[in-house]
C-alpha cells in the first residue's frame, strides 16, 4: 500500500505511536498480567533467593536460620577450595562454546539465507527440530553416539580416518559437543532472522562488482549480521555458562560448572551457600552480558563513523 | 447563515506531541450540509484535526463539539462520526458485505436488517455486485468505494474523510471526486474532507479551510479564498504564482490622492518601481513581495522579435538594441517587459511558457495559456509581458496581504 | 592520463603475468571453498538432527542397554513403555504442564504486545527487559529462586511450580512472537473498527485477532512445545507427583540407560515434528525461524 507518500511525517508518527483510541491509560492495563507474572515468579524469588543468601546456615535440621542476616553463604565459597577453580572453569567454558556457537550458527544461518526453496526449508527445518527437541533427548542421543563403542567413533574407523577410537565423551569434548546442541539452534535463528531483513541481491551485487564470495560475505553480509550474532551470542554465553546438563551427563567430575555446584549445594542443604553461589554466577552473567553489548556498541559506532 | 446548524464544532484545539505542536489554538466550525475542506501541505495538522474530530487524538487544551454535544474526551466509538481512511482500512478478515455492515453489527443490529441496509449502500456506491468478495480482490478505486459505504452505513452525523483519494491515479481520483460530491448532494451528509491537493478542494468544497503550520489561516468559500487570500501562504498554496521580491525605498504621499500616505517599493529583478497606497505598517526598508499570477500576464510576440536568427546576433547585442523600450511604466495601469521565451512546456489541456527577463538574467516568469487560446511561440522567441498592475497581490514582510 | 608512466613497473609485470592460469586458480580456490562451506553445513544439519534419528532408531532396538545401531529390532519397548504407570504418569504430567503454559504464556504475551504498542520508547524497552531478563539468568539459578521462594508457601512441587517455571521462558517468547506479528498489523484497521463503533475488547475479537492469528498460533505452538522440553527448572520445581517427561528420562538415564527412554524421547519427538508441522503450514517455515 502506497501511504507513505502522502500523510504528513507527524501525522504517520502520531499514528504509530498511538495506535489506539483516546483512553491510553486503558491500554497500559494489558501490561498488567505481564508485569504481575514476572514480579510473583522472577523478581520476587530472585529477590528472595538474594535476601537468603545473606542468611544464617542452620546448624541442626533445616536449610537456614529464618530473619537472620549474615554472610556465611558468601564465606563459604571464600573458603571453598573449589568454587574457585569451578568459577574460572566454568566461565572459560562459556567463552568457548559461545564462540563457537556464534561462529557456527552465524555460517548455517548465512547457508540458509543463501539456499532457496526446499533446501532452505529443510536446513531450517533441522534447527527448529533440535530446537524443540528436549535437551535431555539430545544429550542421551549424543552420549549414545559419542561413546567409544558408538556410531561416530565406529565411522571414523571404518572410514579410516582414525586408527584408534577417540575419548568423546566423560571430557571437555563432549561437554562442549554437548552444550552446542543445546544453544546452536538459537544462535542459527538469532541471525537468521536479522538476515531475512537483507536483500539478497546485495551479495550478488557485490560479487557482480568483482568481490570475492568471502569478501561479499565480509562487506556486506557480516554487518548485517552483527546484532543477530549479537543476540545468539548473548544468549550463547547466558546459556552456557549456566550450563547444567551437558557436563553433568557427558562430562566428569573435572568438568563441574558453578550450576552443577548451586545444586549441590542445595542437596547439602547449605541453602546460603547456593543462594550466594547462585547470586554470584547470576551476577557474574549479566555483567559480563552487559560489558559485552557496551564493546558491540562502541564497535559497532566506530565501525559506522 | 445563522439558522445553519453547526455539526462540528473545534474550540480552541491544541494538539502537541512532546516538542511538537501539530495543531495550534484551531477553532473551526462546520455546517450542517455542507462539504467542509480541510487543505494544507504535509505536516500542517489537518490530519491531526480530523483524527481530533474522530476522536483518535484527544486535544491538550480546547474543546471538540459534534451536533451539540461535547465529546472531548469521549472514545471514538462513542461519537456520531465515522472516518473514510486514506488506506481505506478495509477488514482482510472480511467480506464486502461484512466490511460494510461492520458499523450496524457492533450497534446490535440483527443480522438480516444489517445485510439488507448494508446492500441498500453498496448500491449507493455501485458495487451491488461485489458482496461476497473479499477486500484484496478489489481495486483501489473499489476498495475506495466500500470504504465510503461502510462509513456511510452507520448514519454519521458528519462524515470525516482523511485524504481518501490520495492513492488513486489522476484520471479514477476526478472520477471519484465527482461521484463523492454527488453522493454528498444527494444524502445530505456534512464532510470534513482532508486534503493536500488544491484541484480537488476547489472541486468539492462548499467552503475550505487553508491550514498551515497548526494553524487554521483562512476560511472561506473557494471563490473567496482564491480571489482574496489573507496571505502569502495561501497564495502560493493555491495555485503558482510569480512571486517578484521587492524592497520600500520610501515614502511618501499618493500620487493621485495626496491625502494618503504611499511607500514606493522597488523591484530589482524587473527593474520598476511601484507606489503602494494605504500602507501604513510598512517602513523603509521592508520587503516587499509581488504575486503575479499567470493569468493576468498578457503574452505577445514581439515584432521583429522573430525576425532574430538563431544562430545569428547573440542576446547581449538584442538587449542592448532594445532597452529603451523594456520597461513601460504608467500607461493604463499596466507594466510591461520584454523577455525571451526559455521553454515551452505541454502539460495536456494547458501550454506553459517560460519566459527570461531581459532586465535581470536570473529572473523567470512563467505564463499559462489552455490549448485553444495558446500563442504560437516556441524557445528563443522574443516576447512582450505585460499585466495590470492592479491586479498583482502584494505580501508585507510577515507574509500577511497589504490591500491596496 | 599518462600514457607512459615510467614509475608504473609493476604494469610490465602484471601483464606478463599468464592471466588465465590466474582466473582459473581464483577459480578452483572459489570452488573448493564452496564445497568446504557445503561440507561444513551439511555437517551440523547431520549433527542438529541425528539426536532425532538416534533415538528413533534405538526406540526399536531389542536389547536392554539402548545401542546404536541396535543389533535386532522389536517393539518391546514401546510395550513396556504402555505398561509403565510411571511413564505414562510424566507423559500426563507434560501435557497438563504443556496447557497450563501454553495458556499463561499466550495470554501475557498477548496482552504484553499490546500494552507496549502505546507506550514510549524507553518505557518500552524497560517492558521488554524485564521480559526478556529471565531467559538470560541460568536456569539453574531460577529453579533454585522458585524452589526456594514457592517453597515458603509449600508450592514447591505443585503444578502450579512446573507452570510458572516453563511460562518463565515460554512468556518471552510467546510476547516476542506477538509483537512480530502486530508490527505488521495495520493499526488504522483497529481505528477503523473503533470509529465504526466497536468497544476496544470488539474491536480485538472482531479485527485485530483475525489479522494477527498466524502469530498467536505460532505464540501457543512456541509455548506448548517450550514447556514439553524444558528440564533444568523442572527438575528442581516438580516432585514425583509432578515430573515431567524430560526429568523422568533424565533421572533414567542417571541409573542406568533405560530403552524406553529412546521409546519415550521418540514419542516426544513426534509431538514436536507435529507441532512443527502444524506451525509450517499456519505461518510458514521461515516466519517461524524469524520470529523466535
Amino acid at each position: 500500500m502506497s501511504d507513505v507518500d502522502t500523510a504528513s511525517g507527524t501525522d504517520r508518527v502520531r499514528a504509530a505511536l498511538q495506535a489506539a483510541s483516546g483512553s491510553i491509560s486503558r491500554t497500559r492495563l494489558l501490561l498488567i498480567p505481564l508485569l504481575l507474572f514476572d514480579l510473583l515468579v522472577f523478581v520476587v524469588p530472585m529477590g528472595y533467593l538474594l535476601r537468603i543468601s545473606f542468611a544464617k546456615r542452620s546448624v541442626g535440621g533445616g536449610a537456614l536460620q529464618k530473619g537472620t542476616w549474615s554472610f556465611d553463604g558468601y564465606q563459604y565459597l571464600l573458603d571453598s577450595s573449589v568454587v574457585g577453580t569451578v568459577f574460572r572453569w566454568t566461565l572459560l567454558f562459556g567463552v568457548v562454546a559461545t564462540l563457537l556457537a556464534v561462529a557456527i550458527g552465524t555460517l548455517y544461518a548465512y547457508a540458509a539465507w543463501r539456499a532457496s526453496g526446499t533446501t532452505r526449508t529443510i536446513l531450517l527445518a533441522g534447527v527448529v527440530m533440535s530446537m524443540f527437541t528436549t535437551l535431555v533427548v539430545k544429550l542421551f542421543a549424543a552420549r549414545l553416539m559419542l561413546s567409544p563403542e558408538g556410531a561416530v567413533n565406529d565411522t571414523l574407523l571404518a572410514t579410516g580416518v582414525l586408527d584408534g577410537r577417540l575419548l568423546l565423551v566423560n571430557n571437555e569434548i563432549g561437554v562442549l559437543i554437548g552444550q552446542l546442541y543445546i544453544v546452536l539452534p538459537y544462535t542459527v535463528l538469532a541471525v537468521y532472522s536479522v538476515l531475512t531483513g537483507l536483500d539478497e541481491g546485495l551479495v550478488e551485487a557485490a560479487n557482480d562488482l568483482g568481490a570475492t564470495p568471502v569478501r561479499a560475505i565480509r562487506e556486506v553480509v557480516l554487518p548485517h549480521a552483527v546484532p543477530g550474532m549479537a543476540v545468539g551470542g548473548i544468549i550463547a554465553f547466558a546459556w552456557s555458562a549456566g550450563a547444567f546438563a551437558a557436563p553433568l551427563l557427558l562430562g566428569s567430575a573435572s568438568e563441574r560448572t558453578v550450576a552443577i555446584e548451586v545444586q549441590n549445594l542445595l542437596g547439602q542443604f547449605n541453602y546460603p551457600g547456593a543462594a550466594a553461589l547462585a547470586v554470584v554466577l547470576t551476577t557474574v552473567v549479566l555483567v559480563v552480558l552487559a560489558l559485552g553489548i557496551a564493546w558491540l556498541r562502541r564497535r559497532g559506532g566506530l565501525r559506522d563513523v | 447563515m445563522g439558522s445553519v446548524r453547526t455539526v462540528v464544532e473545534l474550540d480552541g484545539v491544541r494538539v502537541e506531541y512532546g516538542e511538537l505542536v501539530a495543531v495550534r489554538d484551531l477553532s473551526l466550525s462546520v455546517r450542517d450540509g455542507e462539504l467542509f475542506c480541510l487543505l494544507g501541505p504535509s505536516g500542517c495538522g489537518k490530519t491531526t484535526t480530523l483524527r481530533t474530530i474522530a476522536g483518535f487524538e484527544s486535544p491538550d487544551t480546547g474543546q471538540v463539539v459534534l451536533d451539540g454535544r461535547t465529546v472531548t474526551d469521549l472514545a471514538p466509538y462513542a461519537r456520531d462520526c465515522a472516518t473514510v481512511f486514506q488506506d481505506w482500512a478495509l477488514f482482510p478478515n472480511k467480506t464486502v458485505i461484512e466490511n460494510v455492515a461492520f458499523g450496524q453489527k457492533m450497534a446490535g443490529v440483527g443480522k438480516t436488517e444489517r445485510r439488507e441496509q448494508a446492500r441498500d449502500h453498496l448500491e449507493t456506491v455501485e458495487m451491488g455486485d461485489y458482496e461476497d468478495a473479499r477486500p484484496a480482490e478489489l481495486s483501489g478505486g473499489q476498495k475506495q468505494r466500500i470504504a465510503l459505504a461502510r462509513s456511510l452505513a452507520v448514519n454519521p452525523n458528519v462524515l470525516l474523510l482523511d485524504e481518501p483519494l490520495s492513492n488513486l491515479d489522476k484520471r479514477l481520483r476526478e472520477t471519484m471526486q465527482l461521484e463523492i460530491k454527488e453522493i454528498q448532494e444527494r444524502l445530505d451528509t456534512p464532510m470534513v474532507y482532508v486534503t493536500h491537493d488544491q484541484e480537488e478542494a476547489f472541486t468539492l468544497a462548499d467552503r475550505i479551510g487553508v491550514m498551515n503550520d497548526g494553524r487554521l489561516v483562512q476560511v472561506g468559500d473557494p471563490e473567496t479564498v482564491y480571489d482574496d487570500p489573507v496571505d502569502q501562504f495561501v497564495e502560493s498554496f493555491l495555485g503558482n504564482s510569480n512571486f517578484l521580491s521587492g524592497r520600500v525605498v520610501g515614502s511618501g504621499t499618493d500620487r493621485h490622492d495626496t491625502a494618503r500616505r504611499a511607500v514606493t517599493v522597488e523591484f530589482p529583478a524587473v527593474g520598476a518601481e511601484t507606489q503602494l497606497s494605504a500602507a501604513n505598517s510598512l517602513a523603509t526598508g521592508d520587503e516587499v513581495t509581488a504575486s503575479v499570477r499567470p493569468e493576468i500576464v498578457e503574452l505577445s510576440p514581439l515584432s521583429g522579435g522573430t525576425a532574430v536568427s538563431p544562430d545569428g546576433g547573440t542576446p547581449e547585442a538584442d538587449t542592448t538594441e532594445q532597452h529603451n523600450t523594456d520597461i513601460e511604466q504608467g500607461a493604463g495601469n499596466r507594466m510591461a517587459l520584454i523577455g525571451t521565451v526559455l521553454d515551452v512546456v505541454y502539460r495536456g489541456s494547458s501550454i506553459r511558457y517560460q519566459v527570461g527577463v531581459d532586465t535581470n538574467e536570473s529572473v523567470e516568469l512563467f505564463v499559462e495559456r489552455s490549448v485553444a487560446r495558446a500563442p504560437d511561440l516556441s524557445a528563443g522567441d522574443r516576447v512582450r509581458l505585460s499585466w495590470d498592475i492592479t491586479a498583482v497581490y502584494y505580501f508585507g514582510p510577515d507574509g500577511a496581504r497589504i490591500r491596496v | 592520463m599518462s600514457d607512459e608512466s615510467p614509475t608504473r613497473t609493476d604494469g610490465a609485470g602484471e601483464t606478463a603475468r599468464p592471466g588465465p592460469t590466474t582466473g582459473q586458480s581464483l577459480f578452483r580456490r572459489v570452488n573448493v571453498g564452496r564445497w568446504l562451506f557445503r561440507a561444513g553445513v551439511g555437517t551440523v544439519f547431520v549433527f542438529l538432527l541425528a539426536p532425532v534419528v538416534v533415538v528413533a532408531v534405538t526406540s526399536f532396538g531389542d536389547s536392554i542397554t539402548p545401542s546404536f545401531p541396535p543389533a535386532e529390532f522389536s517393539t518391546r519397548w514401546y510395550e513396556s513403555f504402555l505398561e509403565s504407570s510411571r511413564w505414562q504418569r510424566a507423559a500426563r504430567n507434560s501435557l497438563i504442564a504443556a496447557v497450563g503454559t501454553t495458556v499463561l504464556a499466550t495470554v501475557a504475551g498477548t496482552t504484553a504486545a499490546l500494552g507496549v504498542s502505546n507506550l514510549s520508547a524507553r518505557a518500552e524497552g524497560a517492558v521488554l527487559g524485564l521480559a526478556v531478563l529471565p531467559l538470560l539468568v541460568p536456569g539453574v539459578v531460577l529453579g533454585s529462586s522458585l524452589l526456594v521462594f514457592l517453597g515458603e508457601f509449600g508450592l514447591q512441587q505443585s503444578y502450579l511450580a512446573v507452570i510458572a517455571a516453563h511460562s518463565l521462558w515460554a512468556t518471552p517468547l510467546a510476547f516476542s512472537v506477538v509483537r512480530a506479528s502486530l508490527s505488521r498489523f495495520d493499526p488504522r484497521l483497529r481505528e477503523a473498527a473503533l470509529d465504526l463503533g466497536a468497544s476496544p475488547t470488539r474491536a480485538f475479537v472482531e479485527v485485530v485477532a483475525p489479522n494477527i492469528r498466524s502469530g498467536l498460533l505460532a505464540a501457543a505452538l512456541i509455548a506448548f512445545v517450550v514447556s514439553l522440553q524444558e528440564f533444568v527448572m523442572t527438575l528442581f520445581v516438580s516432585g514425583r507427583d509432578t515430573r515431567t517427561i524430560p526429568v523422568l528420562a533424565w533421572n533414567e538415564l542417571r541409573n542406568t540407560l533405560d530403552p524406553v527412554v529412546s521409546v519415550v524421547s521418540t514419542l516426544l519427538v513426534l509431538v514436536v515434528v507435529l507441532a512443527v508441522i502444524i506451525g509450517t503450514l499456519v505461518v510458514g517455515i521461515e516466519r517461524l525461524a524469524a520470529d523466535t
